[in-house]
């Protein structure tokens, strides 16, 4: 397809769009859709049918709009650009909403055209008009749980329809691509990322333009491009909600990571419990590929690009990038001993770049806004945004975007409005089974990785747990210890082994029977698998335990005899 | 060729091997379990890690390509403390039953703890399997002694070409299996054994060897396999005139590390009763001869039809002078009523080549006939 | 081998596995010679290309990348095609051809011939996969990964094994790989060659120190009259028989019309292993005197006079020459059981009787060896291939013939920089048939050979507790289609009848052999599958048999025989 073609197809969308009065988003996202947004949904669109005024209005599915505690979540957005956000949208609210947002129109061809179903909605909107709950619903944008993000990643999540092409165009889609195999060299696409300071968001956060330039020099007539789609991190779901929410974003970014590094082909692994990022992607894949932008010659270019998804089969260290290729290739997902690096000998041998999803996903709007404006975001070391899951004991929890460097305590006590109830807040979770834990001694804490690691946790790719004062701490490590004992792979020992001894210590503790000298030799045993283990799981399987043991040593000592 | 240094001796290898490998072709042991020369690095057993000169941690040497200029050291203070800690994880699931272990003295496991004067596990000891199988008459898989090394996996797949077994379950529950853990025989298995040949621990033993006397009190005997042509190098283990086992003689052969089914487990026709123990000779000639008193006639029945023909039924035995006897002085008669080339003499793709050379030198130089053929074409 | 010079495997088995190419043909290897199809699985797990050319499929083609698939007895035409393609391409080794070898101008014609469309046409392989395994094999290229060379072109090897020399044009196929690897310069170099797989432990001893018919020790012509003179002052014999002999089938034939009336057997079991079973089991009953020795009472043995206990390879000392040359030493492992002597013992106590008997008793002095040691002496003394070999000399790891003095450190590669004949010589071969044609009442093709747990005659394997555990019973590979028209399943019995006898067996339906072609092992006594195979068809220059090819028919087994 010709760039002229692809301007139409957003034109007429944009056109299409700006006809409505106004648009109803109703989120259609994992959360919400638990939360009951399947009903909300149809209630909406009966609605209206039944008003008749499906020309003035238009109702979208779309993805996440953050504040998952309160779905399912409804934003209406005039043709004026104002906006409003309704929270705990039930069906009878949805028809109030209705209601109140769309006139009922009389029927063309009068009322007994109508089915009996239609009028019967009708008079129920008729009802609904008198009600006066929405108003109670409202959410105000002033809650620092919006107005704290900055969204860069996030941007189109929850206006777009993540299921039409077309709408991902309209909101500027595939224009960085075009950007970068039209006026771009490979070289000036990986130099960009590089200034733009962009480093791994799945958690190591090693920096992607750096990653890029190593395939790129790798000499090979094949090479291939990895979207690490397996997100395991309890409580974590950014990466299900970029897939989901707005795939042909991901897809996007892949591409001109493809483009920059040279490479034909590339994979979707995504894990086998997110069947609708599963379901999203593949159509995004073969909507792309209709139009043109996946395939050969790629936008009238002489770029040839092809992918393809793979799924995980629930295996927590396929996240792990050599165990994540061995799961590809068909063999049992270990990881291996790096060097070499996937960079260097990755899927089938050849060069292979591997990011995560919210990596990819950050790739178009730093190379539409260019490196300089997405560098001025963030810390020195710590460029730009970072996706966070908020989960835990937290009055809003959801799926925020905050610029690097952002304090604990910003996040905790105002976009999160604190713990609910009459707990404390007492320490945030990072980084998942792999993290550590944050105390509330050190909540002003800027989060970005270097900071991060000081404390002993890792920046992770996104999972944020908080934890209030009623949880008792060796429980919570002995939670994620149980995790790290089931996920072990079995290929080295001192994971293997290793973390079931040190759940075995702390089910001792307890259960009471601890002894003088247990809390050292969980240190000791800790230490062990941490530093002899052969992947990041097994080095990080102690993180858990051994943060607790630094700023909650107390909890653990009571468990002792006296 | 590469030029680095292990242990203030400077070595030379080819660019592309590993550290460890580079230090066991010097002769310097870096302890290893999972690593073998002939296959796959694993990095699963953790023991082989050396101090590199200019890293703050020690590296994985199975893992670490070899480049010019490094320096090595297989031996710290810090190396052994690491080492020690990783036997005793390792020993926290395997049974300390050495005391009546067949592979004591061969088990190297066994032999680290040894080394690193590990006596016990400070762990509490918890065993993740215990399954024993012995469903084939090859070898047993004794799973409470597998420590995982995966040897045996990687064996099969890059070296056997037939990935019989593989990992199942995850971490803890890990154990090594055929698909659904069904019977090795409903798997791909050509039972070549050499998973049992590489395993380093118990957990893989023929079955031929079990207690049947350690290793200690085997006497070894090294030679040719006597099936294909490929000439592998055996080592038999031999105790009172009895093979307990067999393996490949690592040294020196065409065969390496490995075997297949028929060498390996293939050598018991040897004590088969049905051996031929003394010189026979047939009961017709033998009645002719005045040897024996019976009027016996060869059954017109062809031996292929007789289910189980008894050599018994067909000779009766004589001593090695009487069968000399009549064997030279019929071919000797014969030479002389119908001229050498009556004679034909077979000799065997099975025999030396001493004998096979006296054979056709009796058929040639004795009797007198190229009549010497063999069946290198059957 | 007429081609270059000598008949083994010009290249050593380790070398296998740095191959870029390889190109297997008429080999089962994975079961025929499971550790030389470890290092192929090693090569191609390395990344290099494995070229396999069979009518059935074999458990190796597993890890092809290229399996060509002819119709039984057409695979010719395949080879030819491919020399074909090779020189229209340009893919040969000009240097080498002008500077070493002599006769390609005739031969290029007759190659002229096979064009790859005649060769799809008549063996079912389509053209463009004769196409590509010219390629990969000519130009040695690899699947992926760096050669262990730097050569511009890869190295390519070529091994072949009974698939292609139990023909009754065995030897032209046998020429064929040998031109093939001229043409490309695949030959005199690690990793390259022609490489005849051999069956049996000491097969290639058996011909290197003379028990062939036509030559003596180190293939000296028994016709060559300076070989003869040579041997006559070594054995210190006053002549030596000057005229080529019998062969193991031909003497059968001469048994049956009465010409040979002794025969002294040792160690082989031609009631199994030889073509057309009936006929052999008459012609030795038609024997005057038959002496057997062995270590077990074989199906040949029930038919011998005499029996003479042998020990096994397990109870003695000596060498074993393997298939890439290399003789190595043997020990005991275990004493021989009762009486049973080394066949080296026996041998010589019926030669020296016969010695004195015939009036020869200073021969019969020459016949008193202290052992294999001194034995091996004499033999190195005849046999100048082995001349520099000593039991001292074969620790540990043996030595590869030719080694003429003490000096020469053995040859792991022939025909390095230039053949052993002088000239490396293109043999002009054109494509035949099989010699038994299938008819109307014989519709299908029998192969025989071998399955994994068992050897040969089945004598030793068959008594091995754990092989006979994994494969006891004998049975018969038949493609669906054919069983099908007979109405059989898997694991029926059947009978196989041919032109000269019916062997009864069970089924094995499979898929590996293609529509048209049975497979039956030869190891079963119960099923004695050379009982179907012909003797008439003889390889003209080996004189080998043409087991892959007997015209057969299937029956279901009538109900009385079933009761």
């Amino acid at each position: 397809m010709s760039r002229e073609k692809l301007d139409q197809m957003a034109d007429r969308e944009r056109e299409r769009q700006e006809k409505f009065d106004r648009r109803v988003f109703c989120c259609i996202s994992t959360a919400c859709l638990s939360a009951g947004a399947g009903r909300t949904m149809q209630a909406l669109k009966d609605g209206l049918e039944a008003s008749q005024s499906g020309d003035k209005v238009e109702v979208v599915q779309t993805g996440c709009m953050g504040l998952c505690s309160r779905g399912p979540l409804v934003r209406v957005r005039e043709n004026t650009g104002e906006e409003t956000y309704y929270a705990d949208v039930t069906t009878e609210l949805a028809e109030e909403l209705i209601a109140k947002y769309v006139p009922l129109s009389e029927p063309k061809a009068g009322d007994e055209a109508l089915a009996p179903e239609i009028i019967e909605t009708r008079s129920r909107l008729e009802a609904a008009r008198r009600k006066r709950t929405l108003k109670k619903h409202i959410l105000s944008q002033n809650l620092p749980f919006f107005t704290k993000q900055v969204k860069v990643v996030l941007r189109d999540v929850g206006y777009v329809d993540p299921e039409k092409l077309e709408d991902y165009l309209a909101h500027g889609g595939y224009q960085a691509l075009y950007k970068a195999i039209t006026e771009m060299t490979p070289e000036e696409v990986c130099d960009e990322m590089s200034r733009s300071g962009l480093r791994g968001r799945g958690g190591a956060g090693f920096p992607t333009g750096t990653k890029w330039t190593f395939v790129r020099k790798a000499e090979s007539d094949i090479k291939y491009v990895v979207v690490n789609g397996d997100e395991g991190d309890p409580g974590a779901y950014m990466d299900r909600t970029m897939m989901e929410d707005n795939p042909h974003q991901v897809l996007e970014g892949m591409m001109i990571a493809a483009y920059a590094v040279g490479a034909y082909h590339g994979f979707f692994y995504i894990r086998g419990e997110y069947p609708i990022a599963i379901d999203r992607i593949r159509r995004a894949i073969r909507a792309a590929r209709r139009a043109g932008i996946l395939g050969d010659s790629i936008l009238g270019s002489d770029f040839n690009f092809n992918a393809d998804v793979r799924i995980g089969a629930g295996a927590f260290v396929c996240g792990e990038e050599t165990a994540l290729i061995h799961s590809i290739e068909g063999k049992r997902g270990m990881p291996r001993m790096r060097p070499p690096y996937p960079a260097t000998s990755g899927l089938w041998g050849k060069p292979t770049v591997i990011n995560n999803v919210e990596t990819m996903a950050s790739v178009p709007a730093i190379l539409l806004n260019g490196a300089d404006w997405y560098a001025k975001i963030g810390t020195d070391q710590s460029k730009g945004t970072k996706v966070f899951a908020l989960a835990g004991q937290l009055t809003n929890t959801g799926l925020i975007e905050v610029p690097m460097g952002i304090s604990l305590r910003e996040i905790v006590y105002e976009m999160g409005d604190n713990v609910p109830g009459d707990a404390e807040f007492k320490a945030a979770q990072t980084g998942g089974p792999s993290g550590g834990c944050i105390p509330m001694s050190h909540v002003d804490t800027p989060v970005d990785y270097e900071r991060l690691k000081e404390l002993g946790s890792i920046m992770g790719s996104g999972g944020l747990v908080i934890i209030d004062s009623t949880t008792s701490m060796p429980q919570f490590a002995r939670f994620f210890m149980d995790f790290c004992v089931d996920e072990s792979c079995g290929k080295c020992v001192p994971c293997r082994v290793g973390t079931v001894q040190i759940r075995a210590l702390l089910d001792k503790l307890l259960e009471g029977r601890g002894q003088v000298g247990d809390l050292e030799r969980l240190e000791e045993v800790c230490e062990i698998v941490k530093s002899t283990s052969l992947c990041g799981l097994g080095q990080s399987a102690p993180n858990p335990v051994l943060s607790t043991l630094q700023f909650f040593r107390e909890e653990y000592e009571i468990l002792l005899p006296s | 060729m590469i030029t680095l240094t292990i242990d203030g001796k400077k070595i030379q290898i080819e660019e592309g091997t590993n550290v460890l490998e580079a230090a066991l072709r010097n002769g310097i042991d870096i302890p290893h379990l999972c690593y073998h020369s002939d296959l796959s690095v694993s990095g699963g057993c953790r023991l082989c890690q050396v101090e590199v000169e200019g890293y703050d941690q020690p590296v994985t040497s199975c893992g670490m390509a070899c480049a010019e200029g490094l320096v090595i050291q297989t031996q710290s203070e810090r190396l052994t403390a690491i080492r020690r800690n990783l036997i005793d994880i390792f020993l926290a699931d395997h049974p300390l039953d050495c005391v009546t272990c067949d592979k004591a003295g061969s088990c190297l496991l066994q032999k680290y703890a040894y080394e690193y004067g590990v006596k016990e596990t400070s762990y509490i000891p918890i065993y993740s399997k215990t399954l024993y199988q012995d469903d084939n008459p090859f070898f047993i898989r004794d799973h409470q002694y597998c420590i995982l090394c995966g040897r045996c996996v990687r064996v099969c797949d890059e070296i056997v070409g037939v990935h019989a077994i593989d990992f199942a379950n995850r971490g803890f529950e890990s154990h090594i299996a055929t698909p659904y853990d069904g019977p090795m025989i409903d798997s791909s298995c050509v039972f070549c054994g050499n998973c049992v040949e590489v395993c380093p621990t118990a957990a893989l033993l023929p079955v031929s060897r079990l207690k049947r006397g350690r290793e200690w009190d085997l006497e070894r005997v090294d030679s040719i396999c006597g099936y294909c042509g490929v000439g592998c190098k055996i080592e038999y283990a031999v105790k009172d005139n009895e093979i307990i086992y067999a393996q490949a003689s690592v040294q020196e052969s065409v065969n390496g590390s490995f075997l297949c089914t028929k060498g390996r487990y293939g050598w018991d026709f040897a004590v088969n009763p049905e051996r031929l123990t003394q010189p026979m000779v047939r009961r017709d000639l033998a009645y002719s001869l005045g040897i024996s008193t019976e009027n016996w006639r060869l059954p017109k029945v062809s031996p292929l039809d007789i289910d189980k023909p008894d050599v018994d039924d067909y000779f009766i035995p004589v001593d090695w002078e009487t069968a000399y006897e009549i064997v030279s002085s019929k071919l000797v008669d014969i030479v002389k009523e119908s001229g050498p080339d009556a004679i034909v003499g077979l000799a065997s793709a099975r025999c030396t080549n001493e004998e096979n050379y006296l054979f056709q030198k009796l058929m040639r130089a004795v009797i007198g006939t190229n009549n010497v053929d063999h069946c290198a074409r059957l | 081998m007429q081609a270059f010079g000598s008949g083994a495997m010009t290249n050593s088995i380790d070398e296998i596995r740095d191959a870029d190419c390889i190109f297997i043909t008429g080999s089962n290897t994975a079961e025929a010679h499971p550790v030389i199809s470890y290092e192929v699985v090693r090569a191609v797990k390395g990344g290099a290309n494995l070229i396999i050319v069979d009518p059935r499929r074999t458990p190796l083609v597993d890890h092809a990348t290229l399996y060509l698939q002819p119709h039984p007895g057409t695979d010719i035409y395949v080879f030819l095609a491919m020399m074909h393609i090779i020189i229209r391409e340009g893919w040969l080794d000009e240097d080498l051809i002008q500077s070493e070898t002599e006769g390609f101008e005739a031969y290029s014609e007759i190659v002229k011939d096979y064009p790859p469309e005649r060769a799809a046409l008549i063996s079912g392989v389509p053209e463009d996969q004769i196409q590509l395994a010219a390629r990969l094999y000519a130009l040695g290229e690899r699947a992926y990964g760096d050669s262990h060379y730097q050569d511009a072109r890869g190295h390519s090897t070529i091994l072949y094994a009974m698939g292609i020399t139990q023909r009754s044009n065995g030897t032209d196929s046998v020429m064929t790989m040998a031109n093939m690897s001229m043409l490309c310069g695949q030959v005199g170099k690690p990793s390259t060659g022609v490489n005849p797989l051999r069956g049996q432990a000491n097969v290639q001893g058996a011909c290197d120190v003379g028990c062939l018919v036509n030559v003596f020790p180190g293939y000296q012509r028994v016709t060559d009259e300076k070989a003869r003179k040579k041997l006559v002052k070594t054995w210190k014999v006053e002549s030596l028989p000057a005229e080529v002999g019998l062969t193991i089938v031909e003497a059968t034939h001469a048994a049956l019309e009465g010409k040979v009336r002794a025969m002294y057997i040792m160690g082989e079991n031609p009631m199994m292993s030889d073509p057309n079973t009936n006929h052999v089991e008459q012609a030795f009953r038609n024997l005057d005197f038959l002496v057997v020795q062995d270590i077990f009472p074989s199906e040949t043995a029930f038919l011998a006079h005499v029996l003479l206990p042998a020990a096994s390879s397990l109870e003695k000392d000596g060498t074993f020459t393997n298939s890439e040359r290399r003789v190595q030493l043997l020990q005991g492992v275990i004493a021989p059981p009762g009486e049973a002597l080394p066949d080296w013992a026996i041998t010589s106590a019926i030669a020296r009787q016969v010695a004195i008997k015939m009036g020869k008793d200073s021969a019969s002095k020459q016949w008193e060896f202290s052992g294999t040691a001194e034995i091996f002496d004499e033999l190195a003394a005849s046999t100048p291939i082995y001349g520099g070999m000593s039991f001292d000399r074969l620790e540990p790891q043996g030595l590869q013939w030719p080694c003429p003095d003490q000096e020469h450190p053995g040859t792991p590669i022939l025909h390095v920089g230039k053949f052993a004949r002088g000239k490396g010589k293109f043999n002009p071969v054109e494509a035949r048939d099989p010699a038994e044609k299938t008819d109307e009442e014989y519709p299908l093709n029998l192969s025989t050979g071998r399955v994994l747990y068992h050897y040969h005659s089945g004598t030793m394997t068959r008594r091995s507790a754990p092989l006979h555990w994994r494969e006891p019973h004998s049975y018969a590979e038949i493609n669906p289609e054919d069983a099908a028209v007979v109405d059989l399943k898997d694991g029926d019995d059947v009978d196989i009848h041919s032109r000269r006898g019916v062997v009864h067996t069970k089924t094995r339906i499979s898929n590996d052999v293609p529509p048209g072609t049975i497979f039956l092992a030869f190891h079963w006594r119960e099923s004695p599958a050379n009982r179907l195979t012909q003797d008439f068809a003889l390889d003209p220059v080996a004189k080998i048999p043409e087991y892959k090819f007997s015209a057969v028919r299937l029956e279901k087994p009538s109900a009385k025989r079933n009761n």
